[in-house]
């Protein structure tokens, strides 16, 4: 992030290579429409270039700060194509849309039970890992550190998990995406 | 079943979801790249940190670092002018230095009269410094105050070719404007250099005139390779230099036009000038290199022969 403040395009090039893929299938999955989703990217990595200093490592990765920015702006954008159309079945899509912003109050507690049983369902030793990594904002050497195991084992039950969560949960979470 | 998730904040709960979208990705068209890259960089031309700020002139850098100076200098007591500061120098040893670096600069534009000189930064002014011994610190302070005073008016009053014009002084030969940045970064430079003589926080240059600094350094590269006997023909650099002030420059590293990178380096942008100001030492200087460490090695050894001291 430092190099994009510092001017350093090609450090866009290689978050576009790293991330685009990402954003670009969710844009398409919300917007349903491939000329949509190319606006989104395009916006998300433009405003990343301009403004980079709105991205706070603090709050969280760079993969979700861009994945919320997509999701906004995919709304956004389905929202304005319902208004330019006006046709009935955009307005249905519309209100859909509007029901499943990107996270609020309601919607995360519905997401609490999911994760929490989805994450029930893990082995111990994969339930804990993820725990520290997702929930504790732990990294993978930490993780590794606080079970007391090498990082490379820790790296592979989050990468187990992660399959697993993501077999079990990505349908839900790309519903209301 | 694992116990409740609590807290479960709506940050931990987006990075799972995004971390798990990532199992679900799909690759954009081709074209989207270039169309992504070029919007970009019309919306923000690269090159240029965030927070610089508009440009300003070489005479408004210099005059903005000499103001700082004058205002440093009128802070410091009797006792402090005598703190020893540079080689064999106390503080106001080290303005006389300035003087004589100023009065040698009239000399070379037209401003004062015809004065010795030698290629010898430290060498050719050696004798206005230590003629500050005996006079009270606040004559010494007038004289560079009034001298750098007239170089500022001077510099103003010059149309644009005539301000373009080449300045020797001492063994650079380089348009007047470039002057007055090499100028402004030595007087910076030994602005710290008194603040750390005198136990007070050193001071970062204003973002618009580090620019001009942090342009000036980079370019500065080349010639300390070929001072430490390791030229690099037909190789170049992409020099990185982060926080307000800085930026990104493909620099080639010997005469000619920069190709493609051989070697990325990434540093803090005050840190750097003062690196290569010979004020940090290379292992204080957190830098970043990939590529040819050969090279990067090369560069940052090179880097601090180019200092005045």
């Amino acid at each position: 992030m430092a190099r994009l403040a510092a001017g350093d395009d090609e450090a866009v090039e290689e978050l576009f290579d790293r991330y685009a893929p990402l954003l670009y299938g969710l844009a398409r999955r919300i917007t349903g429409a491939r000329q949509l989703a190319e606006e989104v990217v395009q916006e998300v990595f433009t405003t990343l270039w301009t403004h980079p200093d709105r991205f706070d490592p603090s709050r969280g990765t760079l993969r979700a700060y861009l994945g919320v920015q997509a999701h906004r702006r995919s709304v956004d954008a389905v929202r304005r194509e319902v208004r330019r159309t006006a046709h009935e079945d955009r307005l249905l899509a519309l209100s859909s849309a509007e029901r499943e912003p990107a996270p609020d109050a309601t919607e995360a507690v519905g997401l609490v039970d999911l994760v929490q049983q989805a994450i029930g369902r893990l082995p111990a030793a994969q339930r804990r890992a993820v725990e520290l990594a997702y929930f504790e904002g732990c990294t993978q050497s930490e993780v590794a550190s606080v079970l007391g195991i090498p990082e490379g084992t820790a790296k592979s039950r989050l990468r187990l998990a992660q399959a697993k969560l993501s077999e079990w949960l990505a349908p839900q979470f790309l519903e209301m995406a | 079943m694992t116990a409740p998730l609590q807290p479960l904040e709506e940050q931990a709960l987006e990075e799972l979801r995004y971390a798990l979208a990532q199992s679900h990705t799909q690759r954009p068209p081709v074209a989207l790249r270039q169309r992504v890259l070029q919007a970009a960089i019309t919306a923000r031309p690269p090159g240029v940190a965030t927070g610089t700020g508009p440009p300003i002139t070489p005479i408004e850098a210099y005059l903005r670092t000499v103001s700082s100076l004058d205002a440093l200098l009128s802070q410091l007591t009797d006792d402090e002018w005598h703190r020893p500061v540079l080689r064999d120098l106390d503080i106001q040893g080290l303005i006389g230095h300035l003087i004589g670096v100023e009065v040698q600069l009239h000399a070379a534009i037209g401003l004062g009269p015809p004065v010795a000189t030698s290629p010898d930064h430290v060498a050719s002014t050696q004798a206005e410094a230590l003629a500050q011994a005996g006079r009270l610190p606040r004559q010494t302070h007038a004289q560079w105050a009034g001298l750098v005073g007239q170089t500022v008016e001077y510099a103003a009053t010059l149309g644009p070719d005539e301000a373009m014009r080449a300045v020797t002084l001492h063994t650079f030969t380089i348009p007047l404007p470039r002057m007055l940045v090499v100028r402004a970064f030595e007087t910076w430079t030994h602005e710290e250099d008194i603040r750390r003589a005198t136990d007070r926080p050193l001071s970062s240059p204003d973002p618009a005139r580090l620019r001009l600094m942090t342009e000036l350094a980079v370019s500065a590269l080349p010639r300390g390779l070929a001072t430490i006997g390791r030229r690099q023909p037909g190789r170049s650099a992409r020099i990185i230099l982060t926080g307000p002030g800085g930026g990104t420059w493909q620099v080639a590293l010997d005469r000619g036009q920069a190709g493609p990178a051989d070697v990325r380096i990434v540093a803090d942008a005050v840190s750097f000038c003062r690196f290569v100001a010979n004020r940090l030492p290379q292992v204080e200087l957190a830098v970043s290199a990939t590529g040819d460490s050969t090279l990067a090695a090369d560069i940052l050894a090179g880097a601090p022969t180019v200092a005045l001291d």
